[in-house]
């Protein structure tokens, strides 16, 4: 019954130089697919915590299919907090029917980080009968156990990502941390590409779970290094560095991560191919990964300073540090062996220690 | 004069095969870490490839050393004991020159072997923080645990400043022993006399 | 009297909850509590101070080039350091885009709705319960271009990633100036989406405003507030961030309908209401009842956005408003005015690129350093302090557009500006509060700004 078999829907979801937008190819044929399989579009609800709205503004760059035909062919959204209809009691009443009519086959769609600390009252987004705030933590993991998936778009509900960087005073945790590997999917990216989101979507919808990597995400779409098919990867191995932002050259040296960064950017660019961070001159600053934005930082340097002794110092620093004290110290005790007399023209005659000589083999270093 | 038979074959050749993966390492490291202060290579591509041939290398120069030390039992020799440090304080007095006296010692010193005993543990961590940066889509999730890349990459990097250092040192006191010494770690001999000198001088 | 409260919100960036007391069918009393925060501020403690910039973006996904910007400049004042004029025209390239792309979202995606019956379609439907007061074609031809807003929302984030490498969170706006260079081609390729959205501005938005406006006359009655606005200024026209830059959009104060000058650093955060003590979070505290806390320029609430802007520019339509521009509908008319002036000024601006010239300075970071950014976000003013020290960020703050306009009551007690301008607004039906919803989405607020 299905029209496009998986082989062929990775194959067009996998990005080359030339895609633009998920599925320039896709939206035809995936229409023709869905009519076939499904009678009814799965529902999904989509929720947000701590979270700064970038991915919902990202999805709205889905070109093919656009976030109209995404609504109307793929998906039934019946809950998106900045998309959606009603306010106040009767939001979650509507949001709490919804998840119950689909319950065990609803898409969850969790965007922002969990805030845990103090009883998670650092994100409360409604009030109940009884006028007590429901926190973003207790609304997470209701409808996560009446999901059956559910998808982390965006570093932050993936990972914790920005809202949990550290000192992470509200306790930001991503939904690695909450929800079970196995119902979980992420769609990391700050914001993810959109058409991670809808690619992964659409896999759900057709074909169900995707394969993931160690972190869950869908391998393709962050199967790949950035680096690996960087436009500027030829001046990265001739070793021609800009310096300066805007200079031609590998961004290395202005503190680019795209060596440790799963993410299809270099093959699929951004906002409809217009272009990228690293077309654009900036370095990638790995937003796709677990560890971001920690791990990448500097961002435009290429490693953070390390603390030491209270006051902060580049690596570099304690590396030529050491390396001096030591050449001072070789220099300082060659000047007293000689001084001693012990090598040099100073030399002495030998002092004997110990009077028993092993046959076994001795003799330093 | 009679010679003492002191660096087995294996012994040796893995110890040049290490010192030179080591240097080629360090250097080819130190070019990947900033190309652009150090134009010590032609390239990233030259610098990479160096360093990802002898990061094989040394890891099987580990590997062998650490078989032979099980096989035979050398390790007796080199293996840093909590028995040594008894013998560290003398070893220091002479080195800080409060002392004319070398005490005796069996065929390495206690700042040897602990050298020789710390070589081979950093080298481990080398080889491991080396291999998860070398695979960040296999070993990703072991990066994960052990604190995140970035620190993998800072503990890389700072690890081989305590190659860079204690190396000196290492090629300091060798040189200060004289080139016979040198020698020995060629051929593996070193003259009874040479040898009676060191070890009490 | 009847107590209300709202939340959550929705078509709101972030998370609001307001209380309301009502007498009579009107506000009385109002509460507007920010329930969300990251402590975002903190995170940048300790590290690079050239990675606020980037850092700051993610308080926002609507709005990061203001941030950004904010950000950057806060560090080249620190450093010292003249930006060249080409990364000078390409970032009022990018904020702009940025005010269209917002604008235009925040007419027809989140204020719309409160006026027209929407697509039937989930999740916009079941929308707010209107009673529609527009002829059944006119709403059609409104939902047609909420669907073409749609794409205007993708077409303006194209023509930012042309120069900003991509949207939402643009990575090309650097401390030093900006990493995109300037060529013919990325000109046209902005060029020509430009005149697609400014098109749209003249023939659509701006129409539609004025449609939506005229059936609903009664919208000019309510949400007026207190009238005081603020502007920090924006769009430098003449190169140097040193000496006295000339704005486009310049920087005034507003106040009892008396016109005055802005001094940053006259602008205090005070926290009576709000749940800090200082810069630390403190959840427990009483009296307390948002994660937003009240910025006061001399102890007054300031009313920022489009309407303060216009107004302190002197927009000669909306002066033409009078009064009536202090009201719900009068900050969307503000909006969709700026929005055309912005379009024809960007259409400009993009002539002042020149390609070949250099776009960024490298910065000389000290180690012991302050500087301050000032610029104005789609939403109002923006301001961030950065303090460095031993070569790293010590302190650094943010005072977002939405800080200003959700801020609960300030040390004496005062409401904020959205507070006030909820008084008086008409509750027919308490099970419905429509016009209250109104006022609050007539302002372009972003919570996850306000608190971030
Ligand atoms: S710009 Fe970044 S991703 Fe591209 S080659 Fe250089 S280091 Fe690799
Ligand atoms: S290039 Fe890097 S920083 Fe940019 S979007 Fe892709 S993964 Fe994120």
């Amino acid at each position: 019954m299905k029209p496009i078999s998986r082989r062929k829907f990775l194959e067009l979801c996998a990005a080359s130089a030339a895609t633009l937008g998920l599925s320039q190819t896709l939206l035809p044929e995936l229409a023709e697919a869905l009519n076939g399989v499904l009678q009814k579009k799965p529902t999904v609800l989509w929720i947000q915590g701590a979270a700064c709205s970038g991915c919902s503004m990202s999805l709205l760059n889905s070109v093919h299919p656009d976030l109209k035909a995404l609504l109307t062919e793929i998906i039934n959204l019946r809950h998106h907090p900045q998309l959606g209809g009603v306010s106040g009691q009767s939001a979650l009443e509507h949001l709490r029917q919804a998840a119950e009519q689909a319950r065990g086959k609803f898409l969850l769609i969790v965007e922002g980080a969990v805030p845990t600390a103090a009883g998670g009252n650092y994100c409360t987004v409604g009030v109940d009968a009884q006028g007590q705030a429901i926190t973003f933590q207790t609304l997470v993991k209701d409808l996560a156990a009446k999901a059956s998936l559910v998808m982390a778009v965006g570093t932050c509900a993936a990972y914790g990502g920005a809202a949990a960087a550290k000192p992470n005073l509200t306790g930001c945790k991503g939904l690695n941390a909450l929800v079970d590997a196995e119902k979980l999917i992420n769609v990391p990216g700050c914001p993810p590409h959109p058409d991670w989101i809808v690619g992964t979507l659409a896999h759900l919808v057709m074909y169900g779970r995707p394969e993931v990597d160690d972190f869950g995400r869908p391998k393709m779409f962050y199967g790949g290094v950035v680096h690996d098919n960087c436009p500027r990867r030829q001046y990265f191995d001739n070793s021609t560095f800009a310096l300066t932002f805007g200079e031609p050259g590998c961004l290395l040296e202005v503190g680019c991560k795209g060596p440790m960064t799963f993410a299809d950017c270099s093959l699929r660019q951004w906002n409809g191919g217009t272009n990228w961070c690293i077309r654009s001159g900036s370095p990638c600053i790995s937003c796709t990964h677990p560890e971001f934005p920690a791990g990448s930082l500097p961002l435009y340097g290429r490693m953070e300073r390390i603390s030491f002794a209270g006051i902060k110092v580049t690596a570099d620093t304690v590396g030529k540090l050491a390396g001096t004290a030591t050449a001072l110290g070789i220099g300082a005790h060659l000047a007293g062996n000689i001084i001693k007399g012990r090598v040099g023209i100073l030399k002495k005659g030998v002092q004997r220690g110990g009077d028993t000589v092993d046959k076994t083999g001795a003799g330093p270093n | 004069m009679a010679q003492v038979f002191m660096h087995p074959l294996p012994v040796r050749v893995i110890h040049w095969s290490n010192m030179l993966s080591i240097s080629l390492l360090t250097w080819s490291g130190a070019y990947i870490h900033s190309p652009v202060s150090l134009k010590a290579l032609g390239s990233m591509d030259d610098a990479r490839f160096l360093h990802f041939v002898f990061m094989y290398i040394v890891t099987w120069g580990v590997i062998y050393r650490l078989l032979y030390a099980l096989l035979t039992g050398d390790h007796k020799d080199w293996f840093f004991r909590p028995k040594d440090i008894r013998d560290l304080p003398g070893l220091l007095k002479y080195y800080l020159f409060l002392s004319e006296h070398h005490p005796h010692y069996e065929k390495y010193n206690p700042g040897q072997k602990m050298l020789y005993t710390v070589w081979p543990v950093l080298l481990i961590i080398q080889a491991l923080t080396g291999f998860i940066l070398y695979l960040p889509g296999q070993l990703g999730w072991l990066a994960h645990i052990l604190g995140g890349v970035a620190l993998l990459r800072k503990i890389h990097y700072m690890i081989t400043w305590v190659f860079v250092c204690t190396a000196a040192v290492h090629i300091y006191l060798v040189l200060l022993s004289g080139w016979k010494v040198l020698r020995s770690m060629v051929t593996g001999y070193i003259d009874e006399e040479t040898l009676h000198e060191l070890q009490d001088e | 009297m009847t107590k209300l409260v709202l939340a959550p919100i929705s078509r709101v960036p972030g998370q609001v909850q307001i209380e309301l007391e009502i007498e009579g069918g009107k506000v009385v009393r109002s509460k507007v509590a920010g329930t969300m925060a990251r402590g975002l501020e903190a995170t940048l403690k300790g590290h690079d101070p050239r990675d606020a910039q980037l850092l700051t973006q993610r308080i926002c996904g609507i709005c990061p080039v203001a941030h950004g910007i904010a950000a950057a400049q806060a560090l080249e004042k620190a450093f010292g350091a003249a930006i060249p004029e080409n990364a000078r025209v390409m970032r009022n390239l990018l904020l702009g885009a940025n005010f269209l792309l917002t604008n235009i979202y925040h007419f027809y995606q989140i204020a719309l709705p409160d006026y027209v019956h929407s697509l039937p379609l989930a999740p916009f439907t079941p929308g707010p319960a209107i009673t529609p007061t527009l002829p059944v074609q006119a709403n059609a031809a409104l939902v047609q271009h909420f669907l073409l807003s749609l794409e205007m929302s993708r077409t303006v984030q194209e023509m930012l990633a042309v120069f900003g490498g991509k949207m939402p969170h643009p990575s090309a706006v650097v401390p030093g100036g900006v990493t995109e260079n300037a060529d013919a081609q990325k000109v046209t390729a902005f060029r020509s989406r430009l005149r697609e959205v400014a098109d749209f501005i003249k023939n659509v938005y701006l129409p539609d405003v004025h449609t939506l406006a005229w059936y609903n006359p009664q919208a000019f009655a309510y949400g007026a507030g207190a009238g005081n606005l603020l502007s920090l200024g924006a769009y430098p026209l003449k190169d140097g961030l040193r000496g006295q830059p000339e704005f486009y959009f310049k920087s005034g104060r507003y106040t009892n309908g008396q016109p005055g000058e802005v001094d940053p650093d006259k602008i205090k955060e005070e926290f009576r209401y709000a749940w800090y003590e200082g810069d630390s979070f403190q959840s427990e505290k009483p009296g307390a009842y948002s994660w937003v806390k009240a910025p006061r320029y001399e102890g007054t609430a300031y009313e920022v956005g489009a309407l303060a802007r216009m107004v302190i520019h002197g927009h000669s339509g909306v002066k033409a408003l009078g009064d009536k521009a202090f009201s719900a509908m009068g900050r969307h008319i503000a909006r969709a005015e700026e929005s055309l002036l912005l379009a024809g000024a960007l259409d400009e601006w993009l002539n002042q690129l020149e390609p070949g010239k250099p776009v960024a300075v490298n910065l000389n970071p000290t180690p012991l350093a302050q500087g301050t950014g000032i610029t104005e976000a789609p939403q109002g003013a923006l301001l961030h302090r950065l303090e460095v020290k031993n070569a790293v960020i010590h302190n650094y703050q943010v005072i977002a557009p939405a800080t200003w306009n959700a801020s609960p009551r300030d040390d004496s007690g005062k409401p904020g500006p959205l507070e006030q301008a909820l008084v008086g607004t008409p509750v027919p039906d308490t099970t419905n509060p429509l016009e209250v919803y109104r006022v609050i989405r007539s302002f372009d607020l972003c919570l996850a700004c306000a608190a971030h």
